[in-house]
């Protein structure tokens, strides 16, 4: 667990550090010579109506505008995409093939050291992982720093106090 | 107060040599593959078969490639 402190928000505090976890790389290359890559991972469970999802592998990424799940996770906590969301966008870029429809739903996040956030999450079939924590829904909730002089490189999280 | 969570050394290792293409369950300090299968809750099926009730779960793309979205 992490901190449990509570700032005059009712927010959590501290801090969360945890290094870059090791995944393979099936070709070598001058950059990936030991066939394997580090990325930033962190274990989130979702929450959604009292229905607590097991942990799931989900990358640390400012590069998404979203924050997505693979579409049958929402299964794991009685939720069907298409009923009901939020609203339905498209994207591109980050998932493979054209475009594709994801549906957004409220849902809790609870993280491997305690925090539980809302956030209104995407839930997309061709996500190529798991999930993406981007910068709506948690890079809004968190202070993240990356640290490469480190093999393996290590991230640190702090939970931002909103007033 | 800060918790340090270390990554395991042959993460790379146990996943490059799993099947892909599915979701996995690990167990839970992530150094053994206790479930497979085309849903998550086909692997967290396997994995309580195994022994191991609260698995964490993982989607393997087909290939391992540079990227975490293709």
């Amino acid at each position: 667990m992490g901190t449990e402190e509570v700032d005059s928000f009712g927010f959590q505090v501290g801090k969360l550090r945890k290094s870059y976890k090791d995944f393979p790389v099936d070709k070598s290359n001058p950059i990936f010579p030991n066939r394997l890559r580090y990325e930033p991972i962190l274990q989130v469970r979702l929450l959604h109506r009292h229905t607590q999802s097991p942990r799931v592998h989900a990358f640390v990424d400012s590069g998404s505008p979203y924050t997505l799940f693979k579409y049958e996770v929402a299964a794991l906590v009685g939720l069907n995409p298409q009923k009901s969301p939020l609203f339905v966008d498209d994207i591109g870029g980050i998932i493979s093939g054209p475009r594709e429809e994801v549906y957004f739903h409220q849902v809790n996040l609870l993280f491997e050291a305690g925090w539980n956030i809302s956030v209104t999450a995407g839930f997309v079939k061709k996500l190529g992982c798991s999930g993406i924590l981007g910068r709506n829904g948690f890079f809004d909730n968190f202070r993240v720093t990356f640290d490469h002089s480190t093999i393996p490189p290590a991230f640190e999280l702090e939970r931002i106090s909103r007033a | 107060m800060e918790q340090m969570v270390m990554a395991t050394n042959s993460f790379s290792t146990l996943l490059g040599n799993a099947a892909g293409d599915c979701w996995l369950a690990l167990n839970d300090d992530e150094t053994a593959i206790v479930g497979r299968g085309g849903t998550p809750a086909e692997a967290v099926e396997e994995a309580k078969r195994s022994g191991v009730n609260d698995p964490v779960l993982l989607w393997a793309p087909k290939k391992w490639i540079p990227s975490v979205f293709r």
